[in-house]
């Protein structure tokens, strides 16, 4: 393996794996996604001193990676659904009343976002990223950025200040 | 006046408007700060999750013992072709031995020289003619012997 690029991806694997385990929510799969992402890296190593953001790149992989592990999931899910004729898909309900684990809840907030809000607000809140770099990641506008991640904030904090009767 | 403060950057956070390191005081804020005023505790929990989401590093126990797996059955691979590379060598090692003409067996013993067998045969067909002649002999007896008997005993 070229050591640089050995140098370059073990700077990148901590983002990719932290967003994949947020969109995927294990650790097994998260990993699938860095090796994947590391291996399509690896096939273009030539080409990566082209690419302004490498850290934004991988993510954009990931991201597609995520999306695709998400829909094959989502159909084997409908399908189960249909064989054992249930009508609904998975339900993604909370029950704060039960979870003392705060961090748990705040996680499971994070989970019912859409993935367009679910994204913003990780690479924003958990990985620093500038407005621009988002954008360039999720293929959109800074405008769109801004939309999203202050839906997802106000959705989190609303969730919050309902479900523990706080008030700011 | 800290709570003012916070209370203004906590609402320019939730509408999408603080920058990096506005967001950078306010986790700062929520991680440090134990007395919270009320209207304020909602938020501590967001923000350290976010403190705690950062510090989340990459392990993979997954792909390791993947690995270990590959590596062993790797290493069954090769014994197996280096197996198959020893039978072949032991093949190609005794087959012109085995692909020697066997012409006879005599008493047991493969015969490959030609002549040899040949004379062998010969021989061993001399001995079964004698004894067909002998046979023969005594059949010429049997039948002298019926002519004599057919002479005393006159059958219709």
């Amino acid at each position: 393996m070229d050591k640089s690029f050995a140098g370059i991806f073990e700077d990148l694997q901590d983002r990719v794996f932290r967003y994949a385990i947020r969109m995927l929510g294990n650790e097994e799969d998260a990993s699938d996604v860095v090796q994947d992402v590391g291996e399509k890296l690896l096939r273009m190593v030539n080409d990566l001193e082209k690419i302004d953001n490498t850290g934004a790149y991988a993510l954009t992989i990931a991201r597609n990676l995520c999306m695709d592990r998400i829909r094959h999931e989502q159909i084997k899910t409908r399908k189960l659904a249909f064989l054992s004729n249930e009508n609904n898909t998975v339900d993604k309900g909370i029950n704060v009343y039960e979870s003392k684990d705060m961090g748990g809840l705040i996680r499971q907030l994070i989970d019912q976002l859409p993935e367009k809000q679910k994204t913003t607000i990780h690479l924003r809140d958990v990985e620093g990223y500038e407005f621009e770099e988002i954008a360039i990641i999720m293929k959109t506008d800074i405008k769109a950025v801004r939309m999203n991640l202050s839906r997802a904030r106000k959705f989190i904090k609303e969730k919050l200040i309902k479900l523990n009767n706080y008030g700011i | 006046m800290e709570y003012d403060k916070i209370r203004e950057l906590l609402n320019k956070y939730f509408e999408g408007d603080t920058a990096l390191e506005e967001e950078a005081i306010l986790r700062n804020y929520f991680s440090e700060e134990e007395a919270l005023h009320p209207d304020f505790i909602f938020a501590r929990e967001f923000f350290l999750h976010w403190t705690e989401s950062r510090q989340v590093e990459y392990k993979d126990s997954h792909h390791d013992k993947k690995n270990i797996a590959i590596k062993k059955r790797n290493r069954l691979g090769w014994l197996a072709i280096a197996a198959s590379v020893c039978l072949l060598v032991i093949a190609v090692l005794f087959w012109p031995v085995q692909q020697q003409t066997v012409y006879a067996y005599i008493n047991g013993q493969p015969i490959t020289d030609k002549e040899v067998a040949l004379a062998e045969m010969e021989k061993a067909l001399e001995q079964v003619s004698q004894g067909l002649n002998r046979g023969t002999s005594e059949l010429k007896r049997i039948s002298k012997f019926e002519e004599i008997e057919g002479r005393i005993f006159k059958r219709e």
